[in-house]
């Protein structure tokens, strides 16, 4: 005996079509209900995902703690400004043959804020020849050499660190590349295995030694995402990668720059070149001193201006951070304006 | 014996083996995505209730527009959602098990804002739109964001989250590296890092333009971004997934991890 049957239990014919109408036309009834309930549900989500957040111009002040004599700078510094220009599809190719690479380039170009209509636009060239790849910012001259299929991989045979800077030093020569004022920092990088339960380090697989150089301009620091080159040296002592973003400066002569105390209300307003993206209430300045700033390679720089930079520490943690405050006295605006003696 | 018309099975086996060879050849021999789609969601912080936020919009501005461009209008994948500031809820993080499931619905996700310690429990976190200094409520929907929510949660369609904030890895490698139960790879900084205009850029032009691995992308957008004061660090599920990972579509992605062996590969770097 089915359901049907049930219902049907003596009742006419008629009557039976008409309690199966009435029970589908229930079911859908509620069927439609729920879908709708279920929409609704779903909509409230999205109403309630309605920012409230009036975007207004925020006062950021941080308690800054000056922990230090103000630092002993000279009343003058020099000046530089970039000596190259944007660099052309002809002088990317005649750069990527000091490596290599004889075809044309793929020509990247890319808007710097895709929602602006009237957005710069940045170019790129990439060379490829299989897995090496070359790439050259126009903006900056800076140049990615990397041989993709050994970046990042396991190396059964790893140079030592202080071996490694020797064999960057020779494809640095063999490049043409000459360094005059740089420290040099190396690190051996592995790929760690590890487990997340007992937080063990099971195991470590050596993949490359990184050599890096930090550039110095008459042995003042340069900071900032530029100002360096690095040598990924990979195994039996092949280097496996290069990064260059050093810009080619000339003499812009000299300019005074703000006194400490001014930059450290600039400081203190968080006016400073690269923001951090952790939240400061108070911070120790724990070391000062002048530095030079090099922009990232995707960045035209014009003038390579004078920097505060501050050492400090987070109230909120143990980690030190640094911050670079714009020292100069004027617009940089006007320095790319002057004319070279 | 026939089955109609003629079709005998021998021949209709046959059929088969050719359907199945074809499939297989179509069909990445690695992977395949989980749904099939190639989909983004993107997540910012620009202003907060009671910390600092940024000052102009540079989630707003730069990383939402930025990962539109690259995926959306020159790869073609699909944009699931954008959230951004009191918008931004901890369940998008994939927190929950089952209904919604947030980044762990897509392939990408990105978030970019504050990541710091929590002064009273002393754990590194995403800072949402109510996190104030450890007193946030850590129920509330936009109070923070900690490892422990996410821990071993991601086994859906995810495979790359993209963690642009604050020493979030900081001594918490494998906090964080346990959500990836069946996601591949995170991507973030145990270390300060800065607002910077071209990482993303270079990044995604890696991954589409190069048809470069995830890591190698990320290893050439963080040293060419940052100064070496910024150490960078990526924690795959699998190592095949460290070494050989590629966006959908520009190279070998590998198989999603199962079961789930509480083992993470990570390695860092200075930038």
């Amino acid at each position: 005996m089915n359901r049907r049957t049930i219902i049907s239990f003596g009742m006419p014919n008629g009557v039976v079509k008409k309690v199966n109408y009435m029970r589908n036309k229930i079911l859908l009834t509620a069927l439609v209900v729920g879908i709708a309930l279920m929409g609704l549900v779903s909509a409230n989500i999205q109403l309630d995902r309605i920012s409230k957040v009036v975007p207004a111009s925020q006062n950021i002040n941080i308690d800054v703690k000056v922990n230090i004599d103000s630092p002993v700078v000279p009343d003058k510094v020099p000046v530089y400004r970039v000596a190259e220009a944007i660099v052309s599809q002809n002088e990317a190719i005649s750069i990527a043959k000091d490596f290599s690479f004889t075809s044309n380039p793929v020509v990247i170009t890319y808007p710097t804020q895709p929602e602006n209509k009237s957005s710069p636009m940045k170019t790129k060239y990439l060379f490829k020849n299989g897995n090496e790849q070359l790439g050259i910012d126009a903006s900056s001259n800076a140049i990615t050499y990397a041989k993709n299929d050994k970046l990042m991989k396991p190396s059964a045979s790893l140079p030592s660190e202080s071996e490694a800077i020797k064999i960057a030093q020779e494809f640095l020569k063999s490049h043409g590349v000459t360094i005059n004022d740089a420290s040099v920092e190396t690190e051996t990088i592995y790929l760690n295995k590890l487990n997340v339960e007992t937080n063990q380090i099971l195991d470590k697989i050596p993949m490359m030694v990184q050599v890096k150089f930090k550039r110095n301009i008459n042995g003042v620091p340069v900071v900032g995402p530029g100002g360096k080159i690095i040598v990924d040296i990979g195994n039996n002592g092949e280097p496996i990668y290069f990064f260059k973003n050093w810009r080619l400066l000339e003499p812009a002569g000299t300019s005074g720059i703000i006194p400490f105390s001014r930059a450290v209300e600039k400081l203190s307003r968080l006016e400073v070149k690269d923001v951090p993206v952790t939240p400061l209430k108070s911070v120790e300045i724990v070391g000062a001193k002048l530095g030079y700033y090099e922009a990232e390679s995707t960045e035209e720089q014009k003038i390579y201006t004078p920097v505060w930079i501050f050492d400090v520490k987070n109230s909120m943690g143990t980690e030190r951070i640094s911050l670079y405050v714009d020292a100069l006295n004027w617009h940089p605006y006007f320095y790319s304006l002057r004319k070279l003696k | 014996m026939t089955l109609r018309k003629g079709l005998s099975v021998p021949f209709v086996v046959v059929l088969l083996a050719i359907q199945f060879v074809l499939l297989a050849l179509a069909v990445p021999a690695a992977s395949y995505d989980d749904d099939l789609k190639t989909e983004y969601t993107v997540t910012t912080m620009d202003s907060y209730r009671y910390i600092g936020g940024f000052n102009p919009p540079f989630g707003a501005n730069y990383v939402y527009p930025k990962t539109k461009y690259w995926l959306k209008d020159q790869n073609a994948w699909t944009q699931n959602f954008y959230w951004y500031n009191d918008t931004v809820w901890d369940l998008d993080f994939g927190k929950q098990s089952s209904g919604y499931q947030g980044l762990d619905e897509a392939d990408y996700h990105i978030h970019f804002g504050h990541g710091q310690q929590d002064p009273i429990t002393n754990e590194r976190e995403v800072a949402l739109y109510d996190w104030n200094w450890g007193n946030e409520d850590h129920n509330s929907l936009t109070g923070d964001l900690a490892w422990d929510e996410v821990y071993g949660k991601w086994d859906l369609d995810n495979e790359w989250v993209f963690f642009y904030s604050c020493s979030l890895f900081n001594n918490s490698i494998g906090k964080w590296g346990a959500a990836l139960n069946k996601a591949h790879i995170q991507l973030g900084f145990p270390t300060t890092t800065y607002t910077n205009y071209g990482i993303l850029d270079t990044f995604y032009s890696q991954l589409s333009d190069n048809y470069n691995t995830i890591v190698n992308s990320y290893y050439t957008a963080t040293t060419s971004a940052f100064g070496s004061d910024v150490r960078a660090v990526a924690v795959a599920d699998t190592s095949d997934q460290f070494y050989y990972d590629h966006l959908w579509n520009k190279g070998e992605v590998m198989p999603d991890e199962s079961p789930n062996d509480n083992i993470v590969w990570y390695a860092e770097w200075s930038c």
